[in-house]
């Protein structure tokens, strides 16, 4: 196992798994986080090992939850790591407020995996404004090697400064694997204890408030010193231009140089970005005449540059960056060309790109899997709210984030709403709230219905409101990789967990209405989700249950065998112009069925008006 | 060797992560410096998956330049020709001539481009391209699934100096499950002996 490999040892790691392996050399207890893309594999490879190393790993209901827990550890005076996207921040930015005022006494180190692209996230939030909005401390390793390193010395800052230290990442940092040499393992023995510390652990008193942002600040000016000595800044080369970036910016930056066979050029990398190492920074701008600030998002470190410019005995130096016009979007992910021009233009340098050829090439947007358990409910969704007479653009169908949201697409073109997690729940109820007389559907994923669904569902059953809420159940959080959840009966490492039912859950809140159903027998689908439009009743909860198909067929499952009847056939396309199915596809005689890929749900046979689709 | 820019193409489940696993640990091997530039997410969701490995004595991002890929394997022929910005007339291109059909073309909203207008365009713009079935060696070594390890064994073929044999097979024997080793070391070889042995043969 390359997570477990010899100090010493040469290994290749994807970034996540440089991150794991940075919490096990710093002897870290306890690990916890929600899965979110790209933050999952640090828990998904720790939970390999996790029992081998006596750590306790998990995936919690929410990142809120997930921060807490290891916030309790870490006040307990254990290391903990917790990790999310950056959303998951978002929903554990309450706890993270607090967390700056208590502080930690074991050290604590918060993952916030930022996504420009965006490769896979609703926003583009730059979440290095956290660090300066709880006044924590922030890393930004550049590559697998430093992400590893930057972690064991996160937590020895942690316990420094008794405060938690956010390590900051970008996909192409936590998704980049490399050559990483690995680090001794620190086998450190602590029990959990509590202190019973008033001023410290309640925020009722407002005194103590004060008292602790008093704390706060006086800690931060104590990392100042530290962050002089982060391993992860650094500089290179020489010349009176100097270059600030961090992160994966420093990469692309470096490589330009080199390429661009640029004199005179000095970079500083900055590997801690809040607090800025002043004296460090300072220094290099006192032997620079012109500035040029490279990082991706937001001027993060250029408004603070600028700022610290302004209120030192510096003068005459040139800062250029996106605040100046630079040619460095502040949308979307940098790259080695993009810095090239800007290089060109900071230095008077010529530089060249390579002409290449386009190529007209067809779309190919990710589609819902092979037999995906959720294009049958959305098809039997659609059909029952044709059959009752409603048309389709009358009734709203608010999704959630998951796989599910791929319903978008042509043909099934399912859902209207993909917000944040929870969110189709309270914005279906929202539209009731507001006097919408049609019917409303929320579709949410089991995964999301546990993380911000139920609170949702909570004001809907108390409103009374005629709202239509289907679980989209496939046992499992599929969309970041098949992690557990608390509907399920395992743990991150397959160890055995308490399930909870989804079913019960709504029962139990006072949902009137509770119906489970196999989306696979469509038939039965449509009757519950006519009755469901049709209820008035207030909420009407359907849970949609079925294995998801990718880990089905990992599993080796065909549960039918599906032949196409070619005298049957009138080649009408309805089956693929109805569920788009990437296991099938059209040739001249009719659908032809690829059977590497087909796990046989049968959900086409239902779409074929004449049965030309047989299901053994 | 400075820097070696390989792209390797797909659709998720192809194995085009795989296959960047083991080229990358064949890499460190050779004792080279690695990065291998990828977004998970859509992987296994029947995707557009691009895989960018880098190594050599100086690598630093994960990223590469339009045009400056050294070599392009593609697991699926429509997806070579998305990767075509990275091609360039130093470049050599190793292609599988099958595809998955992108949904888009299936239900007949857009063309479908043909293998043959494929590799006319990529024999025009690279300098070197190699087309074959990989999919019939895969199921000649026994696994279907072991189209991506054909396709390792062309590269080391034509790459021998950069990435040898050896090292490939070490890392297949690292990087595949144990139970899957015999028939991916026979799709290697395979892979490996169509290079060689058309070279023989002219």
């Amino acid at each position: 196992m390359r997570l477990l490999g010899e100090p010493g040892s040469r290994v290749l790691l994807m970034g996540n798994e440089a991150i794991a392996r940075g919490a096990i050399e710093a002897g870290v207890h306890v690990v916890t986080g929600y899965p979110g893309t790209p933050s999952s594999e640090v828990i998904m490879a720790l939970s390999e090992v996790a029992s081998e190393l006596g750590i306790r790993v998990d995936w919690f209901a929410n990142e809120k939850v997930a921060f807490e827990v290891a916030l309790a550890a870490s006040s307990a005076g254990l290391r903990s790591l917790v990790t999310m996207k950056a959303p998951g921040v978002n929903v554990a930015s309450d706890a993270l407020m607090s967390a700056a005022y208590c502080g930690v006494n074991g050290g604590m180190v918060v993952l916030i995996a930022d996504d420009p692209g965006p490769h896979t996230t609703q926003t583009e939030q730059d979440s290095r404004f956290y660090a300066l909005l709880t006044n924590l401390p922030m890393i930004e390793p550049s590559d697998p090697q430093e992400a590893k390193d930057g972690v064991v010395w996160a937590f020895d800052l942690s316990e420094k400064i008794h405060l938690p230290v956010i390590l900051r990442t970008t996909t192409r940092v936590n998704h980049t694997s490399g050559d990483v040499v690995l680090g001794e393992v620190k086998k450190i023995t602590r029990s959990p204890r509590f202190p019973r510390d008033l001023p410290r652990y309640v925020r009722a008193s407002m005194k103590w408030n004060l008292i602790r942002h008093k704390w706060l600040n006086e800690q931060m000016r104590i990392a100042e010193l530290y962050a002089e000595e982060c391993p992860l800044n650094k500089v290179i080369g020489e010349g009176e231009k100097l270059v600030v970036t961090s992160g994966v910016s420093y990469t692309y930056v470096i490589e330009a140089i080199e390429e661009m066979h640029l004199n005179g050029v000095k970079v500083l990398k900055l590997g801690i970005t809040n607090p800025l190492p002043y004296k460090t920074l300072l220094n290099e701008l006192e032997s620079s005449r012109k500035v040029l600030i490279v990082e991706e998002l937001e001027p993060f470190i250029e408004m603070r540059l600028r700022a610290l410019l302004t209120t030192s005995k510096l003068s005459g130096i040139e800062v250029h960056g996106k605040m100046s016009g630079m040619p460095i979007p502040r949308e979307g992910e940098l790259n080695i060309e993009i810095v090239k021009r800007a290089l060109a233009e900071f230095s008077d340098a010529e530089y060249s790109l390579a002409q290449v050829e386009k190529a007209s090439v067809p779309s190919r947007p990710p589609p819902m899997c092979p037999g995906c358990p959720h294009r049958a409910t959305y098809y039997a969704l659609k059909r029952a709210i044709s059959e009752l007479g409603y048309k389709l653009d009358e009734v709203p169908i608010f999704g959630d984030i998951g796989c599910y949201a791929l319903s978008l697409q042509k043909p099934l073109e399912a859902i209207w709403t993909e917000h944040c997690m929870g969110a189709s729940i309270s914005m279906a109820m929202g539209l009731k709230y507001a006097g919408y007389e049609k019917p409303v559907v929320a579709t949410i994923g089991d995964s999301t219905f546990f993380h911000a669904g139920l609170p949702a569902l909570v004001d809907a059953v108390h409103f009374n409101l005629n709202v239509v809420v289907v679980v989209l159940d496939n046992e499992t959080t599929a969309m970041t990789g098949h992690q557990p959840h608390p509907g399920v009966a395992v743990r991150a490492d397959g160890s055995s967990a308490v399930k909870i039912d989804i079913a019960k859950v709504a029962e139990g809140i006072g949902v009137k209405e509770v119906r489970v159903v196999d989306p696979y027998d469509v038939d039965a689908a449509i009757k519950v989700f006519k009755e469901a439009l049709s209820n008035r009743n207030g909420v009407f909860f359907v849970v949609s249950r079925r294995e998801c198909a990718l880990l089905a067929r990992r599993r080796g499952i065909k549960l039918h065998e599906v032949k196409v009847n070619y005298d049957r056939c009138i080649k009408c396309k309805s089956c693929i112009l109805s569920l788009g199915c990437p296991a099938m596809a059209w040739s001249a005689e009719g659908p032809v069925i690829n059977y590497d890929l087909c796990i046989g749900c049968g959900v086409c046979a239902y779409a074929c008006p004449v049965g030309a689709i047989e299901v053994v | 060797m400075t820097r070696f820019n390989l792209v390797i193409s797909g659709v998720g489940g192809q194995g085009v992560l795989t296959l960047s696993r083991i080229i990358a640990q064949s890499a460190i091997l050779m004792g080279y410096s690695v990065r291998v530039g990828e977004t998970l997410g859509m992987s296994q969701r029947g995707g557009v998956v691009q895989s960018y490995v880098k190594f050599g004595s100086d690598v630093h991002s994960p990223l590469i330049e339009a045009g400056s890929a050294d070599a392009l394997i593609s697991l699926d022929y429509v997806e070579a020709l998305r990767a075509s910005r990275y091609i360039s007339s130093k470049t050599v291109v190793i292609v599988n001539e099958r595809t998955i059909p992108p949904l888009s073309t299936v239900l007949g909203l857009e063309l479908l481009p043909s293998l043959d207008e494929v590799k006319k365009f990529l024999e025009r713009i690279s300098s070197k391209a190699c087309f074959l079935d990989a999919y019939e060696l895969a199921l000649k070594a026994g696994l279907a699934a072991s189209v991506n390890v054909v396709l390792a064994g062309v590269f080391s073929a034509l790459f021998k100096d950069i990435v040898n044999r050896e090292a490939v097979v070490k890392s297949i024997q690292m990087i595949i499950p144990r139970r899957y080793i015999e028939p991916n070391l026979r799709a290697f070889e395979l892979g490996y002996n169509f290079i060689e042995s058309s070279k023989s043969s002219s």
